[in-house]
C-alpha cells in the first residue's frame, strides 16, 4: 500500500485551497483581543530606577553635608549660613593698623564720642546698618545713618573684599559720613533704640547683637568681629545658562483598535542622542528654597527604520539546445517570468524640535565652596517642530509635519515631569558651575488622540553650566 | 534627512524575526503563504467549509502568539502544520468523534494498481477523502498525509493504537473501492 499512500501524499501534502476573502482580517482582530495592556508608567522600570537613583543621590548628598559640618566656633556660621555677617565698628577718632585694629583713640575707651557701625553682609558686601551714637552717659543723642544710602556713599568701596588691606589713611578718608542722606534721630525717636555703651541693635531684628555674634567687642577695640544671623534670608536673583546631552525614549501606549499601527509606528522608530540648551532666572524664597524659570530648546533625534514592500519581475530566458534525427543542432528558448517579493530597507533620520518653559522648585544646601540641590518641577513644552517620515493610518510613509499629516502629532503645550539633583561649585566673581543630572516624564500623550494611540517623550540628561549671581544695589532697612 | 534604500529579500528567518516583532507586513506575508495549504489541511479535517475557516483562523492565531517558542529547529512549515493539526484535532475531540467500524467493511488489504487511481486529480482525491467516515478521514489524514504514527495518533485522539490501525485499514480500503467505483464509470 506504500504506492497508494504515496500518491496520496505526494498529491495532498502541499495541495492548497482557496483561502475565504476577509479571514485574515478575523484573524488581526482575534489576535488583539489577547494582546496584554501597557503597564502604568509607575509600574514602568525606567520610572522606578530614575526615582530611586534621584532618592539616593539626595539621601547621601544631604548625608554628605550634614556629617561633615565643622566643629568649634565656627560651627555656627556653617550651619545658619546664610549670611555671613562682618561687624566693623570704626571710631573716627582711632588710628588702626592695616588690619583694622585700632592702635591708638583719642578717646577714653568707655566714653567714646562717635562710632561708626557697619554692619557688612560679607557675600553681598553691602552695608546693612550703620549706626552712630555717643555713649557718654551724659549724652543721648542717637545718630543713625541709613545703611543703603550710606553704602552709595563711599563705604562700600572702602570695606568691600578688602577691608583689612586698606591703609589707615584710605580709611580715614573714605570716612565720609553724609548727615544729609542720613536721618538724625533724636531722643524721642529713638526711645527703644537707647544703646548701652558699646552695644549695638540692629534695627532689622530688634535684638542686641550680642544675641548673634560670636566674638563680641573687646576690651582691646579690636572690634571687628563676625556674626551669624539666623532666619536671615537675602532675596538674591541669579542667571543659569546651561546645555546638556540627552537620552531620550519614547512609550507608545498601544490600543487595541489601532494595534497594528502602533505597533508597527513603536517598532520602527529607535530615538537617538538629543540634547539641551537654555536660560533659567532663579530667585531664593527662603535661605534653602529658590524658584526657577526660563525657556529651554530641546532637539531630540530619531531614527525611523521602514520596510518599503515591493516587488521585483524577473525574466530568465533559458536556452537549450538538441540535435535532431538529422543531424541538425535546434536551439530552443524558453522564456518564463517569476515575481520576487521583498522590501527595501529605508530609514529615514528624524528631529522633534521644541520650545520648552521649565518651572522648577529647588531645595539648596552647603558650605561655602559647594552646594548640593534637590530640583524638582515641571516642563512646558509651548511649541514643538518635526522634520522626518513616520507612519500614517494606512502604513504608508508620511511627512512628519504636523501640518502636512493632519496632526498624528501635537504641536501644542505638553507637560514633563522634571527631577534632578545639582552639585554647585563656587567659582568666584558670583559665579558657580554646577552639573544637574535630571530626568523627565513626559505627562502628556504627544500624539493626536483621534489616532487612537499616545506617546510619552521620557528623557535623562545632565545640564553643565554657569549660575551668575545678579549684583544688588541696595538693602533697605 | 537623508534615506538609505537597499532591496532585500524576505528570507524565513526575517519572516519568522518579523512576525515575533509583531510586523504586520510580515504576518501578512506569512498568512498569504502558508494560509492555502492549511486551509487544505482543515477542510481534509472538518465537517464543512465553515469550521475548516474556524479551524485555520484559530490556527494562525495560535502560531502569531506562540512564535517567539519556535527554536529555528526543523521545519518551519511543520512546526505551523503542527499547530494547525493540533487545533482541528480539537475541534473534532469537541464533536466527541466515535470511532466505530463501519457495518459491512473488511480489515483486509485490497491490492490496487497505480494507473487506477494515477489519473485522479488533487481535487478528486479530496473529495474522496472527504466522503471517508469521520474517524477513517481522520487516521487517514494523521497517518498517510501528515505522517504520525498509530502511536502518536493513539496518543493524539485518545484511542489505542490498534484502533489508528484498523481505522486506516478501513480507511484505504473503502477509498480504494470508490477509487474502483468511479473508474468503473469513467469506462
Amino acid at each position: 500500500m506504500q504506492e497508494f499512500d504515496k500518491y496520496i501524499k505526494d498529491n495532498l501534502y502541499n495541495h492548497e485551497s482557496p483561502v475565504p476573502a476577509g479571514l485574515w482580517e478575523r484573524i488581526v482582530s482575534e489576535k488583539d483581543k489577547k494582546k496584554p495592556t501597557p503597564l502604568p508608567f509607575w509600574k514602568n522600570g525606567y520610572f522606578q530606577s530614575t526615582i530611586l537613583a534621584i532618592i539616593t543621590v539626595g539621601i547621601i548628598g544631604s548625608a554628605y553635608f550634614y556629617t561633615n559640618k565643622p566643629t568649634g566656633e565656627n560651627a555656627i556660621h556653617i550651619k545658619e549660613v546664610s549670611p555671613l555677617i562682618k561687624i566693623a565698628i570704626l571710631n573716627k577718632n582711632a588710628t588702626y593698623n592695616s588690619k583694622g585694629v585700632i592702635i591708638n583713640t583719642k578717646e577714653n575707651k568707655s566714653n567714646f564720642t562717635t562710632i561708626d557701625s557697619r554692619i557688612i553682609d560679607s557675600k553681598t558686601n553691602i552695608i546693612h546698618s550703620v549706626c552712630m551714637h555717643k555713649s557718654n552717659t551724659q549724652e543721648t543723642n542717637f545718630r543713625k545713618y541709613n545703611a543703603a544710602t550710606t553704602a552709595h556713599n563711599g563705604y562700600a568701596p572702602l570695606l568691600v573684599n578688602n577691608f583689612f588691606e586698606v591703609s589707615q589713611s584710605d580709611e580715614l578718608n573714605n570716612v565720609n559720613i553724609q548727615k544729609d542722606n542720613g536721618r538724625l534721630l533724636n531722643e524721642s525717636e529713638n526711645e527703644n533704640q537707647k544703646f548701652e555703651s558699646g552695644s549695638i541693635v540692629l534695627k532689622s531684628w530688634n535684638l542686641p547683637i550680642d544675641s548673634y555674634v560670636t566674638k563680641t567687642l573687646n576690651d582691646n577695640k579690636n572690634i571687628i568681629t563676625t556674626i551669624t544671623l539666623p532666619n536671615y534670608t537675602t532675596k538674591n536673583w541669579f542667571v543659569e545658562l546651561y546645555a546638556s546631552p540627552e537620552y531620550n525614549s519614547k512609550k507608545v501606549g498601544i490600543s487595541s483598535s489601532n494595534y497594528f499601527y502602533t505597533q508597527s509606528l513603536d517598532s520602527a522608530q529607535k530615538l537617538s542622542a538629543g540634547f539641551t540648551v537654555g536660560i533659567r532666572i532663579a530667585r531664593n524664597l527662603t535661605n534653602h528654597l529658590l524658584l526657577k524659570s526660563g525657556i529651554q530648546f530641546n532637539q531630540t533625534n530619531e531614527r525611523f527604520r521602514y520596510k518599503q514592500f515591493d516587488t521585483k519581475n524577473s525574466t530568465v530566458v533559458t536556452e537549450r539546445s538538441y540535435i535532431n534525427n538529422d543531424g541538425a543542432t535546434i536551439s530552443i528558448k524558453d522564456t518564463s517570468t517569476f515575481i520576487q517579493t521583498g522590501y527595501r530597507l529605508m530609514t529615514s533620520y528624524n528631529t522633534y524640535k521644541s520650545i520648552e518653559i521649565p518651572v522648577i522648585a529647588s531645595w539648596e544646601a552647603g558650605n561655602n565652596k559647594w552646594h548640593f540641590a534637590a530640583n524638582g518641577g515641571i516642563i512646558a513644552n509651548i511649541a514643538s517642530f518635526y522634520e522626518g517620515k513616520t507612519f500614517d493610518n494606512n502604513l504608508n510613509t508620511a511627512p512628519l509635519s504636523a501640518k502636512e499629516q493632519n496632526g498624528i502629532l501635537k504641536s501644542a503645550i505638553n507637560l514633563s515631569l522634571y527631577g534632578g539633583v545639582s552639585f554647585l561649585y563656587d567659582i568666584g566673581n558670583s559665579f558657580d558651575a554646577f552639573a544637574e543630572p535630571y530626568c523627565k516624564y513626559g505627562l502628556s500623550n504627544s500624539s493626536n488622540t483621534s489616532f487612537g494611540f499616545g506617546q510619552h517623550f521620557n528623557s535623562l540628561g545632565i545640564n553643565f553650566g554657569i549660575r551668575y549671581k545678579i549684583p544688588r544695589s541696595s538693602i533697605k532697612l | 534627512m537623508s534615506i538609505v534604500k537597499q532591496l532585500y529579500l524576505l528570507s524565513e528567518h526575517e519572516l519568522i524575526k518579523g512576525c515575533i516583532e509583531q510586523n504586520p507586513h510580515t504576518q501578512r506575508m506569512l498568512f498569504e503563504q502558508y494560509a492555502g495549504k492549511f486551509m487544505s489541511v482543515c477542510l481534509r479535517y472538518s465537517i464543512d467549509s465553515m469550521e475548516a475557516e474556524d479551524m485555520l483562523q484559530e490556527g494562525f492565531v495560535r502560531i502569531f502568539n506562540n512564535l517567539h517558542q519556535f527554536k529555528f529547529e526543523g521545519s518551519f512549515e511543520g512546526w505551523m502544520r503542527r499547530i494547525v493539526v493540533n487545533v482541528c484535532l480539537k475541534y473534532i475531540q469537541k464533536r466527541k468523534l466515535p470511532f466505530k467500524d463501519i457495518d459491512g467493511e473488511s480489515a483486509s488489504e485490497l491490492h490496487i494498481q497505480p494507473y487506477i487511481y494515477g489519473n485522479l486529480s488533487e481535487d478528486d482525491l479530496l473529495k474522496l477523502i472527504s466522503n471517508l467516515p469521520d474517524g477513517y478521514r481522520i487516521v487517514f489524514n494523521l497517518n498517510v498525509i501528515e505522517g504520525y504514527s498509530h502511536e502518536e495518533i493513539a496518543v493524539m485522539l485518545g484511542i489505542e493504537a490498534s484502533t489508528s490501525r484498523s481505522q486506516l485499514v478501513k480507511a484505504r480500503r473503502m477509498l480504494q473501492n470508490q477509487i474502483i467505483k468511479l473508474e468503473k464509470i469513467a469506462v
